[in-house]
């Protein structure tokens, strides 16, 4: 945002300096604000045309060609609907619990690169803010359960509230082996670190051993962390309905699903910028050409996350929520602490290809012992006799 | 830290544990109104956190006084009753029936009839059998995709049964002494294309779905039903089969043709719901094979006896059992004939869907209430059976 | 080879495939958009059933229905409602005047196709009947349920085949039998219960009666159905000859017979609701003719050739031979008939 003001004074000169402040204020705003909300509803219709064709069928397609319209047409629809709220509920609480919780998945938003140079907001710890912002959202989910009044909904937050908390501290403990390779906490620096290379393309963090674990992590995280399949007990349908947003109609279910999407859509966004190196691709570069083009490259590996997740949910059963506590605490967390340790032996063993392996190998050697320690007795592949 | 099972019924989580911590316990209805419950199901659960203490099961919101009203509509009005008796699988209902009244008035069924009858039988299994595991799938959180791929392959069976019988699924096809019309040769090659294209579909479902890691976790050792258990409260069917029941109904009885051909029963040891999963699958491989003699081997005949009449038609007084191995289970009829023969006196269904719900509450204590849908998923029951 | 994660990972390649496969391969988007596509539904496919009648120039005169009422006696939800028309003397048509089927209520079974001894009620394939209204609407009345021979040809060519062929085959058997009938004819004058078939109109063995007209007065003690009886019978007694018991004129599809349907204060059994040993027993005391009439179907369905009383005095008359032509009763009047005669004979 500074650099944009000192761009605009640059090129206003004569123009006043408040106006000009305001100015430099509202653009990344209006950004932020146009093109992630679109993305999202854009994302809903794509991840039920995938979807469809995964299962053999059509997506939606009656809502204008291809389905264009419908998420035009389901946002009206969830707009013009009757607003019902349960006769005991806690009025304040469910009516504040939507709006907690599309706020802070937008605030992440500002800290995510888009281009070279192109932030909203340059925070210094811009990947600690966005943690905190992203934490925020759990007080959404625990107010919907609660003022439902609904043993299920309860249920639901309850779950959703032991999710979210478990996912973090893994996922934050994978960006610090990132933060701890750059140096920075900034997102701009993490960003600007994985350029060079051959294309643009080989600094990448994933490409390193504990880049690619740490990636693989911060996915699982960020997976929990927006609840989706595998992860999306706090809303598993056949088990509880709907979870903390059961008693929610209208415009406020679709900003608890504006919420979710928004979390996910930028968490793949900061998975990207931390892991996949941003906006960094070939041609990438600063300038105008240079700029347009990472931004570019932003937007599809931004798209890979999000089919990604899309194939996930496409695939794999939901796990149960003991499992996935188990999972979190004894599997990720021991995990994500080799893998500072390891970013650690990266940064002191100077010699490349000895940090190679080294590295690798300990990585390696830790995984396949902790599968072999947190794996639930008894759970393999069986075979059958036949009766005689 | 689970008791084993006592005659109460009721046990404690951890002995010794009342008193530490003040915990409520909480009463919550799952159904009748819910994605899961394959029907109009209602299960009263009293749990403690997520684990089920007590489960009771209620049934009943579907009953449609089908044994009445055969009382009063002659012998062949209550054969499209049966159809709707397990609306899934109407072809072995109606076989059960038939079979039931032509052991009580003694018809004896031409052979080209039997053979037609075991390949629409046992077309109606594998229908079966991929559609529970799609929908038990469904209610584990995999958003319908193998869901749906059974149902594609359940299309081109029900196309069958429409070009054969004239109805998808309310076939109304068996008649006493035979089937209603004959398959034709292009009914016979759309079978023999139907079975030659299934082992390819059922290799594709199981590379899917046997070796998935999320569902080896969420099934093995969930719900297991001993042997004894299964013996003293007459489970039938694919259920008994994974406790360690070696019981067929078509090896015991053989009736039909079902002594002519050669196929095995797979059988399961432990009892969870991944046997009951897979014994089914190895079940629906066997049933191509039986598929794959009949066609081959269907002589040329009559397709039904040509002494019964449709109209008028009388039984001598008596009574009579007539079961048959549906693919949910022992489905028997009990037919009592008084004097002048026109109805039944007394007509009673055995469902075997009924039978083996009432082992609920014994698989699902100590479970998580997630597992309480996928236990009663994999009892595989439907509702118009249960309530008849 | 099997890493950690294998399954999982085999999984996401069978998605994959389905994914990719579904913009190549048509077996893998199994969609059919309705409306603008449609399901080729199968030959025997069966919704609702449908009357059929032979002529489109007077589908209500060639309908191959006589009401029966068999199909509504057969129907498992009972969904179907029969009244029988009845001309301006209350004489029955052998045809409906009201057949209403409410589609909200039947099954679909195809019991009703089954039983029908006429070939008349066959089963649709027309999946397309929603209306906006629960009750009324749902009701199909006899005007929506006629459809043409033809158009049965059209959506199941090999069973209206089959149809045709076997109705052709029975016309020409009636044919023959008429035939020989036509010409002994001349001789059996006053015999008019000649067994003429009701389509070959060859053989109209009416002409050849000479009889005089009869009219019981209005104010005899009589009912409508009885006065009606009673004129057609004795109109057929000839100067001087003794009365024939059988049917006083040929039984043609709308010929002058007494009444059927309802059970009548002469013949308490004439109801086809009541069974066999039922009706038996309310002729116990009664002449042979009218045991045999009790044996039979009670429908007046013609299918012999008569309606039930010509039938049976035909019988007792010895005219006709054959026990085995009540359609309605089957088998087990033809048994009954056969004791009865047999009784007779020894008695």
């Amino acid at each position: 945002m500074e650099t944009l003001y000192q761009q605009l004074r640059s090129w206003f000169a004569h123009a006043p300096d408040s106006v000009l402040f305001w100015v430099s204020v509202a653009i990344p705003i209006i950004f932020v604000i146009s093109v992630f909300p679109g993305i999202f509803a854009y994302t809903t219709l794509v991840e039920r045309k995938a979807l469809g064709r995964i299962q053999n069928r059509f997506g939606p397609n009656r809502v204008g060609r291809w389905g264009i319209l419908q998420p035009i047409a389901d946002g009206l629809k969830l707009l013009i609907k009757e607003d019902i709220v349960p006769r005991r509920a806690d009025k304040l609480v469910h009516f504040l619990a939507p709006v907690i919780a599309v706020i802070p998945s937008i605030l992440l938003f500002s800290v995510v690169p888009v281009g070279t140079g192109l932030v909203p907001v340059d925070l210094n710890i811009g990947i600690l803010f966005a943690f905190a912002v992203s934490t925020a959202s759990v007080l959404a989910l625990f107010m919907g359960g609660w003022a439902s009044r609904n043993k299920f909904s309860l249920l639901g937050a309850m779950r959703a509230v032991a999710q979210v908390v478990s996912y973090e501290v893994p996922m934050v403990l994978a960006a610090v082996a990132v933060v701890m390779a750059v140096g920075s906490l900034s997102t701009l620096r993490i960003a600007r670190a994985q350029a060079g290379g051959v294309l643009n393309i080989t600094n990448w963090f994933v490409f390193r051993p504990w880049g690619f674990v740490g990636f693989v992590l911060f996915t699982i995280g960020a997976m929990a962390e927006s609840a989706r399949t595998p992860f999306d007990i706090p809303e598993a349908e056949s088990e509880i309905i709907a979870g903390y947003h059961t008693e929610y109609s209208g415009f406020k279910f679709a900003l608890f699903q504006m919420g979710e999407y928004l979390a996910s859509i930028a968490m793949a966004g900061i998975t990207v910028t931390m892991f996949l190196g941003g906006y960094n691709g070939p041609g990438s570069g600063p300038g105008w050409i240079g700029g347009l083009i990472s931004m570019f490259w932003f937007f599809a590996k931004l798209a890979f996350m999000i089919a990604l997740n899309i194939w996930i949910r496409g695939t794999w059963p939901r796990v149960r929520v003991d499992q996935l506590m188990s999972f979190a605490w004894k599997m990720l967390l021991p995990m994500s602490i080799i893998n500072i340790v390891a970013v650690g032996f990266w940064h002191y063993i100077t010699i490349r290809p000895l940090a190679w392996i080294i590295t690798t190998l300990w990585l390696a050697l830790w995984f396949i012992t902790l599968a072999k320690l947190a794996a639930t007795e008894g759970v393999a592949p069986r075979t059958y006799r036949y009766a005689s | 830290m689970i008791q084993p099972l006592t005659e109460g019924k009721r046990f404690t989580l951890v002995p010794g544990s009342e008193g530490l911590i003040e915990t409520q316990k909480l009463e919550v209805s799952i159904g009748p109104q819910h994605p899961s419950t394959h029907g109009v199901f209602r299960m009263d659960c009293m749990l403690d956190g997520e684990t089920v203490i007590a489960l009771k099961p209620v049934m009943g919101y579907l009953h449609r006084n089908h044994e009445q009203l055969a009382e009063r509509m002659a012998w062949l009005g209550s054969m499209p009753y049966t159809d709707r008796l397990d609306y899934f699988n109407s072809m072995t209902n109606n076989w059960a029936y038939a079979l039931a009244v032509e052991k009580l008035a003694g018809i004896k069924v031409p052979e080209r009839a039997d053979y037609v009858r075991v390949i629409m039988s046992e077309l109606t299994r594998i229908l079966n059998h991929s559609c529970v595991i799609g929908f038990m799938l469904q209610d584990l959180g995999a958003w319908g995709t193998p869901l749906l791929y059974a149902f594609r392959e359940r299309e081109k069976i029900l196309d069958l049964f429409e070009a054969v019988s004239g109805s998808r699924m309310m076939c109304n096809y068996m008649r006493f002494g035979g089937v209603r019309v004959d398959m034709t040769a292009k009914d016979l090659a759309a079978a023999k294309e139907i079975v030659s294209r299934f082992p390819h579909f059922l290799d594709e479902f199981e590379q899917l779905l046997t070796t998935n890691e999320v569902l080896l976790a969420r099934t093995q050792r969930i719900g297991i039903l001993p042997k004894e258990l299964a013996i003293n409260a007459s489970i039938s069917g694919p259920m008994a089969r994974a406790s360690g029941m070696e019981y067929d109904i078509r090896k015991i009885d053989k009736y039909g043709v079902y002594g002519r051909f050669d196929f095995r029963v797979p059988v399961g040891d432990v009892g969870d719901v991944y046997d009951r999963y897979y014994v089914r699958v190895l079940e629906m491989r066997e049933s191509i094979k039986i598929l794959q003699q009949a066609l081959r081997d269907i002589p040329a005949g009559p397709h039904i006896a040509p002494e019964v009449k449709l109209r008028n038609f009388k039984i001598p007084p008596g009574d009579g059992y007539g079961r048959i191995e549906a693919p949910k289970g022992e489905l028997g009829f009990y037919l009592v004939s008084d004097e002048g023969g026109k109805q039944p006196y007394r007509y009673h269904v055995r469902p075997p869907s009924f039978i083996n719900l009432t082992t609920l509450e014994d698989m699902c204590l100590g479970h998580k209430v997630a597992d309480v849908v996928i236990i009663l998923g994999s009892i595989d029951i439907v509702l118009g059976e249960v309530d008849r | 080879m099997g890493f950690i994660g294998k399954g999982l990972f085999d999984g996401m390649v069978v998605t994959a495939r389905n994914f990719v496969g579904s913009y190549f391969d048509k077996e893998r988007l199994v969609t059919v958009q309705y409306p603008e596509e449609r399901v080729q539904t199968p030959e025997n496919s069966r919704t609702f059933p449908f009357l059929v009648y032979d002529d489109d120039k007077s589908p209500v005169d060639t309908m191959r229905c006589v009401a029966c009422k068999i199909c509504e006696v057969e129907c498992p939800p009972q969904c179907i409602y029969i009244v029988m028309d009845r001309d301006e003397k209350g004489k029955p048509r052998q045809r409906p005047k009201v057949f209403d089927i409410d589609i909200s209520v039947c099954m679909q079974c195809q019991i009703c196709v089954e039983v029908c001894p006429f070939d008349a009620i066959k089963m649709d394939n027309d999946y397309e009947k929603s209306q906006y209204g629960r009750f009324d609407e749902l009701v199909e009345h006899l005007p929506d349920l006629l459809k043409s021979n033809e158009y049965y040809n059209r959506i199941k060519p090999t069973e209206a085949s089959a149809v045709d062929a076997k109705l052709k085959a029975e016309k020409e058997k009636k044919a023959k039998k008429a035939a020989p009938a036509a010409a002994a004819k001349p001789a059996a004058a006053p015999k008019t219960t000649a067994p003429a078939a009701p389509a070959s109109t060859a053989s109209k063995p009416a002409a050849a009666a000479p009889a005089a007209k009869i009219t019981i007065p209005e104010d005899a003690p009589f009912t409508p159905e009885q006065r009606q009886w009673l004129s057609g019978f004795l109109s057929t007694i000839p100067a001087g000859a003794a009365p024939v018991t059988g049917a006083p004129a040929p039984p043609a599809p709308g010929a002058q017979t007494p009444a059927a349907g309802a059970p009548t204060g002469d013949w308490p059994w004439h109801d086809p609701a009541l069974g066999m040993q039922q009706r038996l027993d309310l002729a116990k005391s009664a002449s042979l003719a009218d045991k045999l009439m009790a044996a039979m179907a009670q429908t007046d369905c013609h299918a012999c050739g008569y309606d039930c009383r010509g039938y049976a005095d035909a019988i007792a008359g010895g005219a006709e031979k054959d026990l085995s032509l009540c359609l309605p009763g089957e088998a087990e009047t033809a048994d009954m008939l056969k004791k009865l005669m047999e009784e007779a004979g020894k008695a």
